[in-house]
């Protein structure tokens, strides 16, 4: 079928190739208007069991290229519900700086008369600032941690020498406990294991036990989470998932210098978490683990909050010293 | 309430059948069969129309290109004809059952302008939807890139089949992903069907002989994949003379050479294509090079194709067939400084290969077979090898460190198909599958070799995988009446893998209601379970990509689809209207934050299995197409309006997203016009919706445990949601000339093409900046300017 008003079309055409031509010099990129921001409140709000403080990171988001970033909105306070009665108040003005000395940012913090240590049950969570839309949250709060941990020390110990002859002892402490699973509930926790400094006779440190992949023997339960500094060991809410017989072995390193000797007080510290903050720590560690590779999948940060960033989490927390 | 009712609907159809056959018995009825082939090359023409006009019945030629068809006892006149080809009238004498093989001439031969195409070839006549064919003769006239044409590519120009990335030949058919799309040479699975970083499909469209592609409404005899199938049928080979075509563009060169070995009897076809610009760059980097160091970059792929057949007699019929690609990409690099060398070799390179055995039995008049014996393998290799030697007095030193990934598949299968036809009502095809595949899920080898102080040669990654997929089907294209047709069947599959059964079956029915002014609507249901997962990142089709079998873990992926539509002819041209919706259970993926570096260097106590997740997707849509197949001037229009999500309980808190390739609006235009015997235009112009992209756009302050007690501040860079982002529209514009000479020993032409003539910026990737005023902006990256390119072919 001839088409006779195709050649004037395809004249056309070529002239419009020759436009593009021109246009070859502009190069491959285009800017578009990145996309406008409406700032909402973003809070972190995690109460653990045993603490002497209760710290909130209440914060507006930003767009990621403004030069000011995220900053705490003006008048911004929080409340913590139960059963409709109030259990924690952040007013505007309980604020201090939070982290270590060279990298602190101001946030709302409480200071507590004593050890938090809240009963089991659902809180609620609300953030307000004037100008922004309530945030509001909420999470389960697991019951006080009743079970007991064995350290069986030196169960084995084998003796190491370099090629300089410099000897020094491997040795292994054997961690066994079991874990609560209940019915019908996803049951998460956290595992810290870490050991005491004392520094200059004063205060005692404690800093991570060595208890790297060469130090413990990975049980697939346990998933080391960067983001929380601790095994989580989460029953994926399912019943028939056994939380009982973990044995960990940690090592020590045992040399003639003592000065080199790893310390030998072990704490380890079981913290039993609401399921949306076991999620918010392994959220942050795939996002950081995509932050440094082009090929990875979008990763964010899980959130619960109504806004869809930061995290309410709540968990109880018992502590287990051996020496 | 489908999977119920199917077992009743097979009772009903095989007493059905069976009454069918007890008529056909009180009627004296004849079977004519045989083979419908060009005239001139003698290569099986698929899909013709045979049609009995006195009985108003008809039937098409299969896969292979034979027919049966009922006819009544004495003289009957039997019309052939097939698209592009001159139609037949014949007259024969049905006193038995008798066997025809007719050899139809092609329009161009005759030198007509026009061949329409034969009555039960028409589009309202088919009861099968969804299923677009484009002749290839149409696809080598259109603009390509750098000059190749490509066949995948053109169908991304199709209403309901998408692009991926810019310049990648991944198609995204119906909000599937390209994992989806069974693509089948000469009916052997591929896995990898690209070359040069997805940028060119492995197909060659000189050794192609027809393609088309299938969105939906499956008959039973497919399986195995959600999306889509793709049938490339590969040529036969010339069985009276020997001929050849090649070309030679700015990227590659080709040559195909075709003929008989036993003339009428059997004929090879062979076909091989290479890019040479490893060839042409590599002695300019060398002569660059400083004195002490030698650099050796290497890019290039070939691909050959190959086909044997032999006519074994009246009966039988025996194929042979072979597909072997390799894409290797590299640079190897050597050092001197005084008695030090440095070596390193990065490098990855992929490669498939494909062989198949096809025996063809016409057991009776009414009853073909076709067995198929097949092996393929996929590999990819990829990683680096750095080594330093020196000499000294003592002897000769050498550290190295090696990280050599590897990962592929095998499969070893055969598969069986009947061909039935009790009686002019009834097209049967029923058969089974049997396929074992063996996955390499990627092993990284990993060596250290640092003389006398360290040694390390160990691999890590997951263990191989081995799995068995079987499948039986049975169909039935019946026609009730004058004006309706079916096609009704069930597909039922397995896979044993890791100690697991799992067992689907899947009803397919699909029907073609002509109503008076011959508009025919049309309506399929279709179930798909799909064994095999093809792990990808998003956006882009990369070799990295891990193929993935169902196991114990990872469940099949399964989809529903339903459509309705309806479909007529204008003269030379079709019109079909569809309206789809699909659902999709199963669907893999990255979890957040993975990749193929974390599936594939998966370590002790964790394997690719942790790193994925699985969730569900949906498309909806409606699809236009306008097609002209043959004439002076000849293409389509196709218009999609669609949507397409995603859902996975580990991904963006587990809220519904959109699809990466969710286009709402996707527009094509296609033109081939034939100025003169000399010259012919071709043009092609695309629009989409742009693509739905995650941006990191959000910052906030937040807080987590520190290292040493006490929490530490932290901000996180987030998106507000996945794919919450729109990147600007897809717009490009193609547009060649072919100037053709008629010489003595055959054609020469001349192909003068520019892609991206509006040399419109069609973003690859896009990231956040700020501009020379302070703004802040995305910077949205092109690929593929306005780019000219020339190629010259020829034939004999």
């Amino acid at each position: 079928m001839a088409i006779q008003f195709l050649k004037p079309l395809f004249a056309v055409l070529l002239a419009v190739a020759l436009v593009g031509c021109e246009k070859w010099a502009d190069g491959v990129i285009r800017e578009v208007r990145f996309p406008e921001h409406q700032s909402e409140l973003a809070a972190t709000v995690v109460l653990t069991g045993e603490e002497s403080k209760a710290i909130a990171s209440l914060y507006a988001t930003a767009s990621t290229l403004d030069v000011d970033g995220s900053v705490r909105p003006d008048g911004v306070e929080a409340r913590v519900w139960r059963n409709g009665t109030e259990v924690l108040h952040w007013q505007p003005g309980d604020t201090g700086l939070v982290g270590e000395e060279w990298d602190q940012q101001m946030m709302h913090v409480l200071h507590l008369d004593s050890p938090l240590n809240l009963p089991e049950g659902l809180y609620s969570i609300e953030v307000t600032a004037p100008g922004f839309e309530t945030l509001t949250a909420e999470a389960l709060q697991p019951p006080l941690i009743d079970i007991s941990m064995e350290v069986a020390f030196g169960v084995d110990t084998v003796v190491e020498n370099d090629k300089w002859s410099y000897g020094w002892l491997d040795v292994r402490d054997e961690i066994s406990f079991d874990l609560i699973n209940r019915s019908g509930l996803q049951d998460v926790y956290g595992l810290r294991i870490t050991e005491a400094y004392v520094e200059d006779g004063a205060d005692t440190s404690w800093y991570t036990a060595s208890i790297g992949e060469d130090g413990i023997d990975i049980d697939p339960r346990l998933d080391f989470n960067g983001a929380c500094n601790c095994f989580i060991i989460d029953d994926q809410n399912m019943d028939g998932n056994p939380l009982t017989d973990f044995r960990i072995d940690r090592m020590r390193y045992l040399y003639d210098d003592p000065y080199f000797s790893e310390a030998s007080v072990l704490r380890v510290e079981v913290i039993w978490m609401s399921p949306g903050l076991g999620d918010f720590y392994r959220s942050i560690d795939r996002h950081r683990q995509a932050s440094d590779n082009p090929f990875a999948n979008p990763s964010t940060v899980f959130s619960n909050t109504s806004t869809g960033f930061g995290c309410f989490g709540l968990a109880s927390r018992v502590f287990f010293t051996f020496e | 309430m489908v999977k119920i009712a199917f077992p009743s609907l097979l009772l009903t159809w095989s007493l059905w059948l069976g009454l069918g056959l007890e008529a056909r018995g009180q009627d004296a009825t004849y079977t004519l069969s045989g083979y419908v082939q060009d005239a001139v090359s003698g290569e099986q023409l698929l899909g013709a129309t045979v049609w009995h006009e006195a009985s108003t019945s008809g039937t098409s030629a299969n896969t292979y290109g034979h027919y049966s068809i009922e006819l009544p006892a004495g003289p009957q006149e039997v019309l052939f004809s097939y698209l592009g080809y001159a139609p037949l009238k014949m007259e024969v004498d049905m006193r038995t059952n008798t066997k025809l093989d007719v050899e139809l001439t092609a329009g161009l031969e005759l030198g007509e302008a026009v061949v329409e195409a034969g009555k039960s070839d028409r589009i309202e006549e088919q009861v099968q939807m969804s299923r677009i064919e484009v002749p290839i003769a149409q696809i080598k006239k259109l603009p390509a890139l750098a000059g190749e044409v490509d066949l995948l590519k053109t169908l991304q120009l199709l209403p309901g089949v998408q692009s991926g990335s810019e310049g990648s030949s991944g198609i995204y058919v119906r909000g599937g992903s390209p994992d989806q799309n069974l693509i089948l040479l000469d009916g052997v699975p591929l896995y990898s069907v690209s070359h040069l970083f997805g940028f060119f499909s492995v197909f060659n469209a000189d050794a192609v002989r027809n393609i088309s592609i299938m969105k939906g409404g499956y008959p039973a005899r497919y399986g195995g994949r959600l999306s889509s199938i793709v049938e490339v049928t590969m040529k036969e080979g010339h069985k009276k003379e020997i001929h050849g075509a090649g070309s030679i563009s700015v990227l590659a060169s080709k040559l195909t050479l075709e003929g008989p070995i036993a003339k009428d009897k059997a004929s090879f076809m062979i076909s091989g294509r290479r890019t040479y610009l490893d060839l042409l760059v590599n002695p300019i980097i060398r002569a660059s090079s400083p004195e002490n160091s030698q650099v050796d970059p290497a890019y290039f792929f070939h691909d050959l194709n190959a086909k044997v057949n032999w006519r074994l007699g009246d009966r039988d019929r025996l194929y042979l067939s072979t597909f072997q690609g390799l894409d290797d990409f590299g640079v190897r690099t050597r050092e001197r400084y005084g008695n030090i060398t440095d070596e390193v070799d990065v490098g990855l390179d992929w490669r498939n290969a494909v062989v198949a055995l096809r025996w063809n039995h016409e057991w009776k008049s009414d009853l073909f077979s076709n067995v198929t014996l097949m092996k393929s393998r996929y590999d990819f290799n990829t990683g680096f090898d750095f080594s330093e030697s020196s000499t000294a007095p003592g002897g000769e030193y050498t550290n190295r460190f090696a990280s050599l990934y590897t990962s592929g598949i095998r499969d070893l299968g055969g598969r069986i198909d009947f061909d039935y036809t009790p009686n002019n009502r009834h097209f049967v095809r029923f058969g089974a599958n049997l396929t074992r595949h063996q996955f390499y899920p990627g092993a990284t080898q990993v060596i250290l070799d640092g003389g006398d102080d360290f040694n390390l040669d160990t691999t890590l990654g997951s263990p191989d995988l081995f799995s068995t997929e079987t499948f039986l089907y049975l169909e039935d294209e019946i026609d009730l009446t004058d004006r309706l047709k079916v096609n009704v069947g069930g597909h039922f599959s397995t896979l044993f893998v890791e100690g697991v059964t799992y067992t689907s079956l899947q009803p397919r029915f699909a029907l073609n209601h002509r109503l008076g002014s011959g508009l025919a609507l049309k309506a399929s249901y279709a179930e798909m379970t799909q064994f095999v997962n093809l792990l990808t990142n998003e956006g882009l089709t990369l070799p990295t990509d891990l193929w993935l079998p169902s196991t114990a873990r990872i469940k099949p992926q399964d989809s529903w689809q339903a459509a309705v539509g309806c479909a007529k002819s204008f003269g030379d041209f079709e019109l079909s209207l569809e309206a789809y919706y699909k659902k999709m259970d199963g669907l893999l993926g990255y979890k957040e934050g993975s990749s193929f570096g974390t599936a594939a260097f998966a370590f002790e106590g964790s394997t690719w299995e942790d790193e994925v997740t699985q969730g569900e997707g949906r498309s909806y849509g409606l699809e236009l197409l306008l097609q002209e197949k043959i004439g002076s001037t000849s293409g389509w229009f196709g218009y999609t309006l669609s949507w397409t999500d995603r859902r996975f309980d580990d991904v963006n808190n587990g809220q519904r997203f959109p699809f990466t390739y969710d286009r709402r609006h996707d527009f094509s235009l296609v033109l081939v016009h034939e100025l003169n015997e000399k010259w012919t235009l071709g043009t092609t112009f695309v629009y989409g919706t742009g693509r739905a992209y995650t941006l990191n756009e959000v910052t906030y302050q937040s807080v987590i445990p520190g290292w040493e007690g006490g929490l530490d501040p932290v901000s996180f860079d987030v998106p507000s949601s996945r794919n919450s982002f729109r990147l600007s529209p897809y717009r490009r514009l193609d547009v060649s000339a072919t100037r053709t000479k008629v010489k003595r020993h055959g054609e020469r032409a001349l192909v003068i093409s520019v892609y991206n003539a509006l040399n419109n910026v069609n973003p690859f990737f896009a990231l956040p900046g700020t501009s020379t005023e302070g703004t802040s902006i995305i910077r949205e990256y092109g690929l593929f300017p306005f780019i000219p390119s020339i190629a010259w072919q020829f034939n004999f």
